[in-house]
């Protein structure tokens, strides 16, 4: 089988003051092994709670329904050791801001071996396998920067030490939440490169978390478009950027600075993101829709397969022949 | 010409960190020279440390310089009065990147607006129809007047703040990575409220990025910065069609290309990270620079004209 990653059904409400927050709403999608997959939307459409869904890391304020199949297993019902093992050998995280994750009070390189050490024991191999990892990370002066204390490091370096860590453990997930969100676009580049390469090395699957149509551009095999906690559009990156279908989906593309001014004005979507608090009936999207029409604010809309491998959640027959 | 900044520098004394042994001088800016022109758009452009912001701050007299001469129609800021000082200061409105760092957060939107209006005297009447107007002119409903920063999304927090900076009818406006935090269609909502503002007022703006794509989009011309010295400026065409420096294709080359049938064309370089290493007799670049040759270390490429209008400094372009 080649689906790697399942998620079925996936619905997942935050309890807050003014009652149940649905961040994540009836989500289905599924990664293939070695597959970079983009889940993409504006801020709070859902996207780092999916993330930690998948990690099993909510903090307990939420109520989670359907299931995250991991290689055929939930992990939404497997125990915690299970867990914790799934997540230090198979499913490996990297997050926006790298000095959250690495301990201030190790060496990076320290940090790194640590890893290496879950499934090696002789000493001179760890250090040859945390040089050659540093190597492939490409960390300059590795036998000198394994000395050196996350602080030490550029925002770039960390995320590399990051990559590094998930390499040693050589994960056939990798999620990435927004990894080069605080980083330079000469750093960018190198650090999506070194994604690439991770994925066509190791043959990791990489599900990419972001709001940067840059990096989906770049990197992704596939993108999911988000919206308000649901998937409102799924297809071939190429699809995505060139024929989009959702009404959602057009706009963000057609927001993207790809020309000059003196070719014209960017579009423009207004108002935000809705929280969406208790029962909501009809689109979510029904509110900013240009073409919305009656039965968008009373009935939900299903996500529809258009064309082979290309999946559309809207009730405008216009819309979905519109191509 | 708005703006003449002419051969400034600006250095900093660091402390000690686990790097630099005791006390060390960055040239924050080294040399800079540029203009901006009458109802341009300029942007800088370069990755973080280059200077950017000190030269924005630099150009509002917020901070002193060690050498050179900045100019605001035809007057030098830095060794102004402070009276004179304010008054050049008129000049300009300055949006930063944070939204929220912009705004008072304990003051409700209508005051923000007005206290510089009253600060200069302007009558509680007379600053109400503005604030009403620069509400107007950003296209936010006056009933957010009464908001307070933390009820307003990011993108109405960036809307009041150029409102603001709107009120006391500056010619320029200096933006410092106005649409960084933003979401991308909240993006191109600033970037087109800029443009026709622009349009409409008549006014020249700085526009600083480290986003390329956002540079095309709105600016005419573009100066590159790379650790405190500028090593090219053009037309915004120029740059793209014939850029010079290899830092400036460095920068093209990594930025996002935003269509996946560019991506296997391109080749990202592994050309490692910016470092600051002062020495007055070699190019900055030197060490990560593709095309270095000898010359490259042993003296300053000084910035030229190698063209209509394109100053570039590298010695291989000669
Ligand atoms: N721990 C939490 N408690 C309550 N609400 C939360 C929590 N985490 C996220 N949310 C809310 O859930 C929605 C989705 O957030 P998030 O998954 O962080 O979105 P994204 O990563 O796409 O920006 C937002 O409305 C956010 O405010
Ligand atoms: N107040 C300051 N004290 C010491 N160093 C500073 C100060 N302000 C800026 N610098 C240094 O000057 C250089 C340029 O900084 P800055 O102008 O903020 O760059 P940019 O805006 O391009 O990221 C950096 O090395 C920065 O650390
Ligand atoms: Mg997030
Ligand atoms: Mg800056």
């Amino acid at each position: 089988m080649n689906t790697l990653l399942e998620l079925k059904d996936l619905s997942i409400d935050y309890l807050v003051k003014d009652g149940k927050l649905s961040a994540v709403n009836s989500l289905n999608l599924s990664i293939n092994r070695g597959e970079i997959f983009a889940l993409v939307g504006e801020s709070g459409c859902g996207k780092t709670t999916v993330a930690f869904s998948i990690m099993r890391l909510l903090q307990g304020n939420e109520q989670t329904s359907g299931e995250i199949l991991f290689e055929g297993e939930d992990l939404l019902t497997l125990e915690d050791g299970r867990i914790e093992k799934i997540r230090g050998k198979h499913i490996g995280m990297i997050f926006q801001n790298p000095l959250d994750s690495l301990n201030p009070v190790y060496t990076s390189g320290n940090q790194v071996a640590e890893a290496i050490l879950l499934d090696e024991k002789d000493k001179h191999v760890v250090m040859e396998k945390l040089l050659k990892l540093y190597e492939d990370v490409r960390i300059p002066d590795a036998p000198e920067r394994i000395h050196s204390y996350p602080h030490e490091l550029s925002g770039g370096m960390r995320q590399r030490v990051m990559i590094a860590m998930m390499l040693s453990r050589n994960p056939q997930l990798l999620i990435a939440d927004e990894p080069t969100t605080a980083l330079d676009v000469t750093v960018e580049a190198q650090i999506l490169k070194l994604l690439k390469e991770l994925r066509d090395d190791y043959g990791s699957a990489i599900l990419l978390i972001t709001h940067n149509f840059g990096i989906v551009a770049e990197l992704a095999d596939r993108v999911g478009i988000m919206y308000a906690g649901e998937l409102v559009e799924l297809a071939d990156v190429v699809e995505i950027f060139h024929h989009p279908v959702h009404p959602y989906s057009k706009a963000l593309m057609a927001s993207l600075p790809r020309m000059t001014k003196e070719e014209g004005r960017l579009a423009t979507l207004d108002g935000t993101v809705p929280r969406i608090i208790g029962e909501f009936k009809g689109c979510r999207f029904s509110n900013r829709c240009a073409l919305a029409q009656k039965r968008c604010f009373v009935d939900t809309p299903s996500l529809l397969e258009i064309r082979p491998g290309h999946f559309v959640q809207c009730h405008n027959e216009e819309v979905l022949r519109g191509y | 010409m708005v703006i003449d900044i002419d051969n400034v520098t600006k250095s900093f004394r660091v402390g000690s960190g686990f790097f630099l042994q005791g006390r060390k001088k960055i040239f924050a800016l080294d040399e800079v020279s540029f203009h901006l022109r009458e109802n341009e758009i300029l942007g800088i452009v370069g990755e973080s440390g280059s200077g950017k912001t000190t030269v924005a701050r630099c150009i509002l007299a917020l901070t002193g310089i060690d050498e050179g001469r900045i100019e605001i129609h035809g007057d030098d800021i830095q060794s102004a009065s402070r009276q004179k000082r304010r008054e050049l200061r008129n000049h300009f409105a300055i949006v930063f990147q944070d939204p929220a760092a912009n705004l008072n957060p304990r003051q409700r939107v209508k005051n923000s607006i007005m206290r510089p209006l009253i600060l200069k005297g302007v009558s509680q009447k007379e600053a109400n129809k503005k604030a009403v107007e620069a509400m107007e002119k950003v296209k936010l409903d006056a009933r957010y007047l009464q908001s307070f920063p933390h009820e307003l999304s990011g993108g109405q927090q960036q809307r009041i703040a150029i409102a603001r900076a709107l009120v006391l009818e500056p010619d320029v406006m200096i933006l410092d990575e106005p649409t960084s935090a933003l979401d991308i269609s909240v993006q191109a909502q600033i970037l087109n409220l800029l443009l026709d503002l622009q349009e409409e007022m008549k006014m020249s703006y700085i526009i600083i990025t480290h986003d390329l794509n956002v540079i095309r989009y709105v600016c005419d011309r573009v100066v590159v910065m790379y650790m405190g010295r500028v090593v090219e400026i053009a037309s915004m065409k120029e740059i793209d069609e014939n850029p010079r420096h290899p830092y400036t294709r460095m920068l093209l080359e990594s930025s996002p290309v935003l269509d996946p049938r560019d991506r296997e064309n391109r080749d990202i370089q592994e050309i490692g990270e910016a470092k600051y290493i002062y020495n007055p007799t070699s190019c900055n670049l030197v060490g990560r620079c593709p095309h270095e040759s000898d010359i490259c270390s042993q003296a300053r490429p000084p910035l030229e004209e190698v063209q209509d209008d394109h100053f570039v400094a590298c010695f291989l372009q000669k």
